[in-house]
């Protein structure tokens, strides 16, 4: 038997493991007794994985404070993205004004000086 | 910035694997929103904490040291979700890649090799699934409790994504295309990791019985 054949038996067999289903004899049964030595060690050592590595449940107290903790950080990022997102639309605002009060003063100023260019001719 | 809280949320949520199944895209859609969205971000701690719980509990061996790298874990990813970038790998490909460099790191502070702590062993023997024949004499469920520790000691003693590829499988039940996204490999590389893996597990535990 090749490894790859015997990589893909290995990972069918896993695979119906973590679905609930132990097909290990079947998977025995079809293969000479001469392959059945090199086979079966590592089926049973998967069956020993699938029993031994099985979920564990973390404590709720343990969840809900770590939601609570994430929940108030994300909270804390949003004021502070929104206060700086205030800060950038107001200097915005004030470069706006200020570059518009600028440009009416200029006017206002070339207009000054073109009536007293005409006022003296 | 919304200011609903999913501390309520995470201790209701009961299965081991959160919420429906989201296609890539729709979990796309979820983390950019969690960018900005406290909300969005909470739903995907209550999708995964769990799953990153088990992974660092069984890289570590002990409830204690679980509870704080799977804090460290979302906080992290949290402060840096601005960053994420989508390379169309399941969001918890990048969450087990914080947990696996934080266990690392947990590791090399220990300066010593992992060490199933042997209390949390025989607390979490209760966990093991049931025996088929519940009426087996108390010599063979101790023996079978024994067997399950050196199996899990020698898990530990296997190279860390050896023990990810196994803590994949078989504690999230996860199919070797899931693996493989997460673990950034093909679906046959995956296949030949578990093939070498069990036959690495199988030499611990002959060298130590």
């Amino acid at each position: 038997m090749d490894e790859r054949l015997l990589a893909e038996i290995l990972a069918e067999h896993a695979d119906a493991l973590s679905r609930g289903e132990d097909d290990t004899e079947a998977i025995l049964a079809r293969y000479p007794v001469e392959e059945r030595a090199r086979l079966e060690s590592l089926l049973r050592l998967s069956r020993m994985l699938r029993a031994s590595l099985v979920p564990v449940e973390p404590s709720a107290a343990f969840l809900r404070d770590l939601g609570e903790s994430l929940s108030q950080v994300a909270l804390a990022r949003g004021r502070d993205l929104a206060r700086r997102t205030q800060q950038t639309i107001l200097i915005a605002v004030a470069a706006i004004v200020g570059s518009l009060l600028s440009l009416i003063g200029l006017i206002a100023l070339l207009t000054r000086r073109r009536k007293s260019v005409l006022g003296s001719h | 910035m919304p200011g609903e809280d999913y501390r309520n949320e995470a201790a209701v949520a009961s299965d081991h694997n959160e919420g429906q199944a989201l296609s890539l895209q729709d979990e796309a859609a979820l983390v950019e929103r969690a960018r900005m969205d406290g909300a969005a971000f909470g739903e995907l701690y209550q999708r995964y904490a769990k799953a990153i719980y088990n992974y660092v509990y069984y890289r570590t061996g002990n409830h204690h040291d679980a509870e704080d790298l799977t804090a460290r874990t979302f906080q992290q990813a949290l402060a840096h979700i601005g960053s994420y970038q989508d390379r169309g790998l399941p969001f918890s490909a990048w969450l087990y890649r914080i947990a696996h460099n934080l266990v690392a790191n947990w590791h090399r502070d220990q300066s010593r090799r992992a060490v199933i702590s042997i209390e949390e062993l025989k607390a979490s023997g209760a966990q093991m699934e049931p025996l088929r024949d519940t009426m087996q004499p108390l010599e063979a469920l101790a023996e079978a409790q024994e067997q399950r520790e050196r199996l899990l000691a020698a898990i530990h003693r296997l190279p860390p994504e050896r023990q990810q590829l196994l803590i994949l499988k078989f504690v999230e039940r996860l199919s070797n295309a899931e693996i493989a996204a997460i673990m950034g490999r093909t679906e046959g590389a995956i296949k030949s990791l578990y093939h070498r893996t069990l036959l690495a597990l199988r030499d611990e535990l002959i060298r130590y019985p």
